[in-house]
């Protein structure tokens, strides 16, 4: 073939990643949410689309009209109204908006894959019938090319024309900038971000159906292919429409072009690899190369706060009560992980894949949970520690000598600490989305330059591990492997206690405010990057040994960001929720059909506008109020005032709990006086930190009732509620004027003076 | 203060964010054509009102009502639309967008199109019609700000803290504009910490403390009020 | 003068056409307060930024002491002396407000590897770090000097009793002290205030304006950017007002005060302000 003809056949597939790239664009531009889930939207429909034709006979039109006018748009709508209204109502971070469209390809992922499963399908149909017409002498170029590129060419001109021209473009632009201020304006904020939804969503079922019928059909594959294409919106740097579409054509072309040389040697096994894989090297290239992509929002999409609701154990007395009171919830997490033990061989096989899920998961509560880096990438990471560990082992790495495969586990692990010590470089200025962007595309090119390479990844076998010349039983194996574990939580307990643990939880909460009083945000990065890396590498060949063999499936980068969401879901700060995670994932695989842990991770991940902090930090709400409202029905109704505390708003996104049992108007005699004197303290400093159990002194309690407040408090001031005293003027309630503080604020009126 | 001629009332209000309540129970009555002053400390929930009055918090028990209608659960878009201007303490103006589309957006949804009243009123900003919002200093988002305000026509125009973070010479020409809108039979309500101008301007004055109300009354009396009690 | 002055020379930022710094010189000397005052959009920021190292200039330079630190990190900077605090208070609303002062008072030792391994004694500098690692793991380590600065500054501003409270669950008046104890803690030369009385009330703005003078005697400059007319001249030893990008006025706060230039622009022309704010002429 020559250069034309391969240029001609590289533009059909350039035209469907700008189809792509403009859906993407369109929902990041009129929502601020770059769509990850556009991938599994577009497998979601590509596989109804082939149930309508293939398996109920619909007419192809038919099915198309249903596909991309019904099911796609409205796919979008649902999406904007039920996970993406309700976040942006409450101003939901970035990082936020960014974890909610990982809950809804998560989501996706696992609905098609329940009821698809998760075998490849190679009966795809397509819209176009599969002719061609003549250009000029011998050269042809497909129906189906010439009618996306003009697909592409109408979409881009026609959303380019709204954006700038018209009335609604403005309103567009004014919405993405501050929703809130739009509605004050009067602009029907919801509806444009519901139109902004279900145009992209089209575009994405559109991508879907038109990709199916070139590639094998496989719920992962597919969704894959789609993110691969993010590499155009990064290029366009998120706002660029014509950038995004040159660029998907430029770079499919290429990818074309590449197909009439041929290299011998290693190069021309990268030059293979690439012919099939230019877009993922694109991402990460031009990620890299960026400079900045023009994000919306100011940019706060590094805030991973709210998601990570605890700071660290504080240091002094209130840290070692506090730690007094969690060894028994220890000892019992203890007790469930060694259950297993005790379990018939082949479940005892099956609980192996929980220590090394869960160490994979620690490495991320490490990167994610306490020093505050988005990382999509953690499954490149466990993939090559368990690869670097079997060829040691093996005998294989670099014509070292073979390593005892316990060892060979340790050191396998340790050699990805370079690895992640390089991925964090570019953490040290990127943030937030691109951030997210830039590990993922790591964690994709290893896999695609790695593991599917047979070069390194065939030929590998595993023996049978082996300590001291004696051979691992599958009990021992599950007891080393819970050694493991045990080795990470170490490693996680010393980065969360401590001066580092303080440094780093400073880096997360505010990078700016850690600078600005020497902390050494740049080092604290890559630490947390290596040893998350190691941590990871540790987790990955565990892993390995658990399924007895390497499966470049089971590091596939679609791994990384489900297991991110799961992660996520559990409190990415929470030790203990990385391992319960695991578990949960690890049961559920066993016991229920392909894809269903992945829904219902994809469901809880969307759960989580309701319970920012993830399911930990909901536990832990829980059992507040619970323990609130059994403190509220010991206390005579007469004494009770069950006023909540006016609590400022914290930065974190996530309100502090209030007990709401601190008032003091129920005591007689006291309320106004108490009230008067306070009015004038309140909001300065010193802070008027009343101790909250003053009040009850007076109140009528049962004893048990007495003990319960007292717990509560106990819980409430280690976890993190203030105790501020409430004063309130009955006075002004009754409607007399009181005294009002004068207006110079330097003689208060009361009590006190 | 008579009851006829309040334009908005907000009956036993309460309202707050997540599992904290800020306002417990707030009555207030805005009187019709004539400046109210909101005046309170940090976290008073002075902001809280306003974005009450405004829509963007619903009420958890309690009535508002504009005019005699009931407005409880009239969305803020429905407001804005029907004169019920918020001006927000913070990102008040569309920081990415230029300064002419700022204007233009809320003089096409109130339906007037046309944006020389806000360049008569504030000249600086004709000067600045291509610039970004974002790129402005202080004082001249806060006069967009109100420029914005000014092309809705609003029935109620309710400003949050309009001196916060300005220079006193901006804040002082800021006030003196707001006066004359005043003077031309708006309604304005004013939250703001205790600050003279705001008190010099108002012919009401609230004081809420905590989420309640401490204080109403006229300018005068609330100075005196002051005064009165011991030191 | 043995500790170090903070110096500006030259400094130039431009955007795009703007010139928002342009060739400014400041000298903030130990010891005193130096204000810096202007009209919104003055270049206040841009040369604050500069100075912290947020931004990079485009000409000129920042010495501290002797030391060209026009090219250093935020966080080197911060751990040779200059530490700042922000218009929003920056502190880290997830730890107690102790923790936060102790990650301020953490900041000269940054070998993070020994905590990985669980050694993470404070600071006591003799003894061997592993040994320091034992004794505190024993329980029978000192009290290290890190945590006597902690408790030093609490003590002495008043924070006793908000100790173990969450940073996040504080209002803003005690953020802001507590973001300046943090700064404390980090034991600075020269302090950089950005509108620390912004959101405070009169009470706290007095209060404050102590604190500034008490920290300035032990021999720390600071210099503070501040709209609080009231609050600058009252401490501060000598101002320096800014238009346009350019310094057009420095020295005794008196001279500045009168100054015609600084009148028209930011102060005269504001009578109910003015009023307001300066009791002493009204």
């Amino acid at each position: 073939m020559t250069s034309i003809d391969l240029a001609l056949a590289g533009i059909s597939l350039g035209a469907i990643a700008a189809l792509s790239g403009i859906g993407l664009l369109v929902t990041y531009r009129t929502n601020g949410v770059l769509n990850l889930a556009q991938g599994g939207i577009a497998t979601l429909v590509a596989y109804v689309f082939r149930e309508m034709v293939v398996e109920w006979s619909l007419p192809k039109w038919l099915a198309a009209v249903i596909a991309l006018c019904v099911l796609s748009p409205g796919i979008g709508l649902l999406l904007e109204r039920l996970v993406f209204r309700p976040l942006a109502r409450r101003r939901a971070s970035a990082a936020e908006s960014l974890v909610a469209s990982l809950g809804v390809l998560v989501l996706t992922l696992g609905i098609t894959a329940g009821i698809w499963g998760l075998g490849s399908r190679s009966d795809a149909p397509s819209i176009f019938p599969a002719s061609s017409v003549r250009l000029f002498g011998d050269t042809r170029i497909g129906i189906d090319a010439l009618v996306e590129l003009l697909m592409v060419v109408v979409f881009a001109v026609a959303l380019g024309l709204v954006a700038a021209k018209t009335a609604f473009g403005r309103q567009i632009r004014a919405v993405v900038d501050d929703r809130q201020l739009a509605e004050l304006s009067g602009v029907p904020a919801d509806k444009v971000a519901a139109a902004g939804w279900a145009a992209g969503t089209t575009m994405a079922g559109l991508t879907g159906v038109l990709l199916a019928p070139r590639f094998q059909l496989t719920p992962y594959g597919l969704t894959l292919l789609v993110l691969e294409t993010f590499a155009v919106v990064v290029a366009a740097r998120l706002a660029s429409m014509p950038v995004a579409v040159l660029t998907a054509l430029g770079i499919s072309i290429l990818q074309s072009e590449l197909k009439q040389f041929t290299l011998h040697g290693d190069a021309g096994q990268v030059l293979t690899v690439l012919q099939s894989n230019l877009f993922i090297v694109a991402l990460l290239v031009l990620l890299l190369a960026v400079p900045r992509l023009r994000e919306l929002g100011g940019g706060d999409s590094g805030a991973t706060a709210s998601f990570s609701s605890r700071g660290a154990p504080p240091s002094g007395r209130v840290g070692a009560a506090r730690t007094r009171q969690d060894y028994l919830g220890r000892l019992a997490g203890a007790g469930l992980l060694l259950a297993p033990l005790t379990f018939a061989p082949t479940d005892l096989r099956s609980a192996f894949m929980v220590p090394a899920l869960g160490l994979i998961f620690l490495s991320m509560v490490i990167v994610t949970g306490y020093s505050g880096q988005l990382s999509l990438g953690v499954a490149g990471f466990a993939g090559l520690g368990a690869l670097l560990s079997i060829k040691m082992a093996n005998g294989d790495l670099f014509g070292l000598p073979a390593v005892p495969g316990i060892w060979a586990m340790f050191i396998g692990a340790l050699l990805v600490a370079p690895v992640g010590f390089v991925t964090g470089y570019p953490a040290i200025r990127r943030r937030g989305l691109t951030l997210a962007l830039t590990t993922f595309a790591v964690g994709a090119v290893v896999s695609r330059f790695v593991f599917e390479q047979p070069t390194f990844a065939s030929g590998l076998y595993l023996d049978p591990l082996t300590l001291f010349g004696w051979e691992l039983s599958d009990k021992a194996f599950y007891v080393f492997e819970l050694f493991c574990l045990g080795l990470g939580l170490l490693v996680v307990r010393n980065l969360h206690q401590g001066r580092l643990g303080r440094a780093l939880l400073a880096v997360r909460d505010h990078s700016g405010g850690a600078a600005a009083v020497g902390v050494d945000v740049r080092n604290l990065k890559l630490l947390a990057f290596t040893v998350s890396g190691v941590v990871a590498g540790l987790g990955g060949t565990l892993l390995v040994h658990s399924s007895y063999s390497f499966n470049a499936d089971d590091f596939a980068p679609l791994q990384s960001l489900l297991w991110f969401t799961a992660v996520v879901v559990f409190g990415a700060d929470s030790a203990v929720g990385a391992i319960v995670a695991a578990a949960f994932i690890v049961t559920i695989d066993v016991l229920a059909p392909d894809g269903t842990s992945t829904l219902a991770i994809g469901i809880l991940a969307l759960a989580l506008g309701w319970m920012p902090g993830g399911l930990a930090s909901a536990v832990r709400g829980m059992l507040r109020l619970l323990a609130q409202y059994l403190a509220d029905s010991f206390v005579d109704p007469n004494q009770r005032a069950p006023r909540p505390v006016p609590v400022r708003i914290s930065a974190v996104g996530h309100l502090p709990a209030t007990t709401g049992i601190t008032g003091s108007t129920g005591i007689p005699g006291i309320g106004s006086t108490l009230g008067a004197a306070r009015a004038g303290h309140y909001a300065r400093w010193p802070l008027s930190a009343a101790p909250a159990t003053v009040p009850f002194s007076d109140a009528r309690l049962t004893p048990f009732g007495a003990e319960l407040v007292a717990m509560v408090h106990r819980y409430a001031a280690s976890s993190r509620a203030v105790g501020v005293a409430v004063g309130v003027e009955t006075s002004a309630r009754a409607g007399v004027p009181s005294p009002a503080p004068p207006p110079d604020g330097g003689s208060f009126p009361g009590g006190g003076r | 203060m008579t009851t006829a001629t309040a334009e908005l009332r907000l009956a036993d209000a309460r309202a707050g964010y997540g599992t904290v309540e800020v306002l417990h129970g707030l009555d207030l009555a805005i009187p019709a054509g004539k400046v109210t002053a909101l005046l309170g400390t940090n976290g008073a929930g002075k902001s809280t009102t306003l974005r009450v009055l405004a829509g963007l918090i619903p009420l958890r028990s309690g009535t508002l009502t504009w005019r005699g209608e009931d407005i409880t659960r009239m969305s803020t878009v429905d407001r804005a639309r029907r004169g019920l201007m918020l001006v927000p303490d913070e990102r008040a103006v569309f920081a990415t967008l230029s300064v002419r589309d700022n204007l233009q957006i809320i003089a096409e949804t109130s339906g007037h199109p046309d944006i020389t009243p806000a360049l008569e009123s504030f000249p600086r900003l004709r000067e600045r019609l291509a610039q970004r919002a974002g790129s402005m200093s202080g004082g001249e988002r806060r006069m967009l700000a109100l420029a914005r305000a000014l092309l809705a026509r609003p029935s109620v125009l309710m400003v949050d803290e309009l001196s916060l973070g300005l220079s006193p010479k901006v804040a002082a020409d800021l006030f003196g504009w707001l006066a004359t809108v005043a003077a031309s039979g708006t309604t304005v309500l004013l939250a703001d910490q205790y600050t003279d101008q705001a008190l010099a301007m108002a012919d009401l004055v609230y004081v809420l403390h905590r989420g309640e109300r401490s204080f109403v009354g006229t300018p005068a009396e609330f100075t005196h009020g002051a005064a009165a009690t011991p030191a | 003068m043995s500790r170090g002055v903070l110096q500006a020379v030259g400094l130039v930022r431009r955007y795009g056409g703007l010139t928002a710094v342009d060739h400014v010189d400041l000298v903030a000397p130990p010891g005193m307060i130096t204000g810096l005052i202007g009209p919104n959009g003055a270049g206040k920021s841009t040369l604050f930024s500069l100075l912290t190292g947020v931004e990079q200039p485009d000409e000129g330079k920042v010495m501290l002491g002797t030391t060209d630190i026009s090219k250093m990190r935020p966080d080197i900077r911060s751990r040779r002396g200059l530490v700042q605090t922000f218009q929003v208070p920056s502190l880290f609303p997830t730890l107690t407000v102790a923790d936060n002062l102790l990650v301020g008072a953490e900041n000269r030792r940054r070998d993070y590897a020994g905590g990985l391994l669980g050694l993470s004694a404070p600071g006591r500098g003799r003894t061997s770090r592993l040994a320091e690692g034992v004794l505190e793991k024993l329980g029978l380590a000192p009290k290290g000097p890190v945590t006597q600065v902690v408790e030093e500054v609490l003590e002495s501003l008043g924070l006793s009793d908000v100790r173990d409270t969450i940073a996040g669950t504080l209002p803003t008046g005690a953020l802001r002290l507590v973001e300046f104890a943090r700064a404390l803690c980090a034991r600075p030369d020269i302090l950089l205030l950005d509108e620390p009385a912004s959101g405070l009330d009169a009470e706290e703005t007095a209060k404050l304006s102590e604190l500034l003078r008490r920290t300035a005697a032990e021999g720390v400059g600071i210099l503070i950017v501040d709209h609080d007319v009231d609050l600058v001249f009252s401490v501060v030893d000598q101002v320096y007002a800014m238009v346009g990008g350019r310094v057009v006025a420095s020295g005794d706060p008196q001279e500045v005060r009168g100054d015609p230039t600084v009148r028209s622009v930011y102060l005269a022309q504001a009578p109910l302000a003015a009023a307001a704010s300066q009791p002493g002429e009204a």
